[in-house]
């Protein structure tokens, strides 16, 4: 069971209804609102290691060895899911 | 265009049959026939979507015990009769169609393949093509990859019917219990189809298709070959809307797990199949393949990216589980 984001902490989850398939060249994301998103790159392994049950603290890992040189930041990617709809923080209005 | 159920009733029991999970999802009631008195409502929404023909289908709907009479509600309309048949049709129904003016009717006759039926098509079938003449057209589902389609030519040649044969490709439905063709068994298929479209064209007969066929199924090669037969691949999917006895339209039967739509006295087809295309629209970014949405073909509209029901069966749930992230992991 999710627990609630506190001050340390942001608990992040899929919003409902939210499907996905890995394309040759992009990750496509819809949900049953008709929205409808494209996830390559650095998101698209982002999204991947989510999907497999990754902790944040492996997908940190992960990240800087598959991108050694561009050294993202997947605390910001997961803030800019939030922000776009593709995940809901424990504890927001929208989470049902 | 629409398609009209008028009977769940069928004499056949086809492995591939679209309406596998129509039938889970909505059982069986007493009513197996569409009436007379909804023979009218169905009509007048044919009539204002600006749709000149008919398209009765069931089930088998030459079961429907007042078919005859159903036809003349269809020709008093001024429409055309289109008929989706396995051929088994009573004789007073045959009789009926064979009445019709040949430019009025059209009777689909779908056969099954006969290495895998243990019979040839039967006397029935034969004598009801030959009886239709032109008014009959051959149908061939294709829901195996080791399928065999020659014994289709002379059928035409004996009978004296319409010298084109369409072919349909066995999409799945949403929960895959039916039989059908796997997109990974589409270039196999496509080669056969175009190695026989060339013995067909030898043989006077074209060939005509169903939905969901995709570009890349068929070599460049044989592509060519297609357009210079002028084969029209049906490389398109959109909701025909498939409107069962009770007045439920639906996208189309291998779509019906995504819901239905009540036909009202108000309701037509484009604003249907509008309502449906918003429902459906952010799965068309994808396509029977990992390579369809990045596809020149797809991009450029010559394309669909094949059947919606395959396409939305790749995708997968989001998992459920939480990601406990540090807040000072996105301060920074």
């Amino acid at each position: 069971m999710a627990t609630l984001s506190d001050d340390k902490t942001i608990v992040y989850l899929c919003a409902p209804d939210i499907e996905w398939v890995r394309d040759k060249d992009q990750t496509i994301l819809v949900d049953k609102r008709g929205q409808s998103w494209s996830l390559e790159g650095i998101e698209a392994a982002a999204w991947d290691w989510l999907v497999l049950g990754y902790s944040y603290k492996d997908m940190v890992r992960f990240m800087r060895v598959a991108f050694e040189n561009q050294t993202p930041d997947v605390a910001m990617i997961l803030s800019h899911w939030h922000d776009v709809g593709i995940l809901q923080a424990a504890g927001d209005d929208r989470v049902g | 265009m629409a398609n009209l159920m008028i009977s769940t009733l069928c004499n056949q029991d086809c492995p591939y049959c679209f309406t596998a999970d129509y039938r889970n999802l909505y059982p069986l009631s007493n009513r197996h026939f569409l009436s007379l008195a909804d023979v009218e409502n169905r009509l007048n929404f044919l009539m204002r979507s600006n749709i000149d023909q008919a398209r009765l289908m069931g089930g088998e709907p030459t079961l429907h015990p007042q078919f005859v009479e159903l036809v003349a509600c269809v020709r008093m309309a001024g429409l055309k009769v289109v008929v989706f048949s396995n051929g088994l049709i009573p004789a007073s129904v045959l009789d009926c169609l064979a009445s019709l003016p040949v430019s009025e009717c059209m009777v689909l006759i779908n056969v099954s393949d006969p290495q895998y039926i243990h019979q040839n098509i039967s006397t029935q079938q034969l004598d009801t093509i030959q009886r239709l003449g032109t008014r009959a057209m051959l149908g061939f589902n294709i829901y195996r990859p080791d399928f065999q389609l020659d014994f289709l030519l002379p059928i035409v040649a004996e009978t004296g019917c319409r010298p084109s044969i369409r072919l349909g490709i066995a999409h799945p439905c949403l929960s895959a219990s039916n039989q059908y063709i796997h997109p990974n068994q589409y270039v196999a298929v496509g080669a056969k189809i175009a190695r026989f479209a060339r013995l067909a064209a030898s043989a006077g007969v074209t060939i005509e298709f169903d939905c969901g066929f995709v570009r890349c199924m068929f070599s460049e090669p044989d592509w060519e070959a297609l357009c210079t037969l002028k084969a029209d691949v049906g490389r398109r999917c959109n909701p025909i809307l498939d409107i069962d006895i009770e007045g439920r339209v639906m996208h189309c039967y291998p779509l019906a797990g995504l819901g239905s739509l009540p036909m009202t006295a108000d309701s037509d087809a484009p604003a249907l199949r509008q309502a449906f295309e918003l429902r459906v629209q952010p799965y068309r970014r994808a396509g029977i393949f990992p390579e369809c949405s990045c596809c020149s073909f797809k991009a450029a509209g010559e394309c669909s990216g094949g059947c919606l029901s395959a396409t939305i069966r790749r995708f997968r749930r989001a998992p459920s589980a939480s990601l406990v992230v540090p807040r000072q992991g996105i301060q920074q």
